[in-house]
């Protein structure tokens, strides 16, 4: 086993996932990440708050054609503690 | 928290890195953009390398090169549009430092196609140049659009 400097708000598997989505966009909408993680509503929105607790991520709520949408991103401290939290999983691994 | 973790084997960290590039990879295959618009997108930007390389005093292809940036600017609009309505909202400016260097060889690349299909036939007399360089940048254009739709860069089997 290896001591590591692990960020446990991150580490969750649905909490990983849903960084690793929004790594790849700019903005998600939640729907879309309800979907490509395939859970409901409130576990989504229970591990959106824990993310949004840390600061990790950013919802923001528009209506757009008259239809209530919730867009979710990482902040650059989101951002900055998903690539720390891979860059120590790799180090473990031995890829660093 | 109840999953907080101190210590972790290095068959679970290779696990969870596997897990994350298998859910950024899933993503983006699930972000794919209608072949129709890749394909409209690539047709207007070989337009724009073609009548560049063809274009001269006495001709009308610089007319191509203006209705084909046109063409080109309205298709990426209704591009990044689709995914808005989709609810995907497209990095346009790279944020980290290898998608920058991955973004600029990109620029470099189709830099260099876009003037070598010119001066392949102004000053070596290579007629066909502008048509094999329009050809390669469309096709490179597919490429890239089918592969990265989202402009995020995956290695190869990175686990």
């Amino acid at each position: 086993m290896t001591k590591a400097a692990f960020d446990n708000v991150i580490h969750a598997p649905n909490r990983l996932q849903i960084c690793a989505l929004l790594e790849t966009t700019k903005e998600l909408e939640f729907q879309i990440v309800k979907e490509q993680l395939d859970v409901s509503d409130s576990v989504l929105s229970k591990h959106l708050k824990v993310l949004e607790d840390a600061n990790y991520i950013r919802l923001i709520k528009k209506t757009e054609f008259t239809r209530q949408r919730t867009w979710l991103s990482l902040t650059s401290l989101g951002r900055k503690a998903f690539k720390s939290h891979l860059r120590e999983l790799k180090r473990i691994v031995g890829k660093i | 928290m109840n999953n907080e973790k101190e210590t972790i084997s290095k068959e679970e960290a290779a696990a969870t890195l596997k897990s994350v590039d298998s859910t950024k990879r899933d993503a983006i295959q699930s972000f794919r953009i209608p072949l129709l618009l890749i394909t409209l997108i690539s047709l207007s930007y070989s337009l724009v390398v073609f009548s560049w390389g063809m274009t001269e005093h006495d001709n009308l292809w610089a007319l191509g090169m203006y209705i084909g940036s046109a063409s080109f600017g309205i298709f990426v609009a209704f591009y990044l549009y689709t995914f808005r309505l989709l609810g995907i909202k497209v990095n346009i400016l790279p944020r980290s430092k290898e998608r920058i260097k991955s973004e600029l060889v990109l620029l470099l690349i189709f830099a260099v196609i876009l003037i070598l299909g010119r001066q392949f036939r102004v000053y070596e007399g290579f007629e066909y140049a502008p048509h094999i360089a329009a050809l390669i940048s469309g096709v490179y254009m597919v490429y890239l659009l089918y592969k990265y739709p989202t402009g995020e860069y995956l290695a190869r089997n990175q686990k």
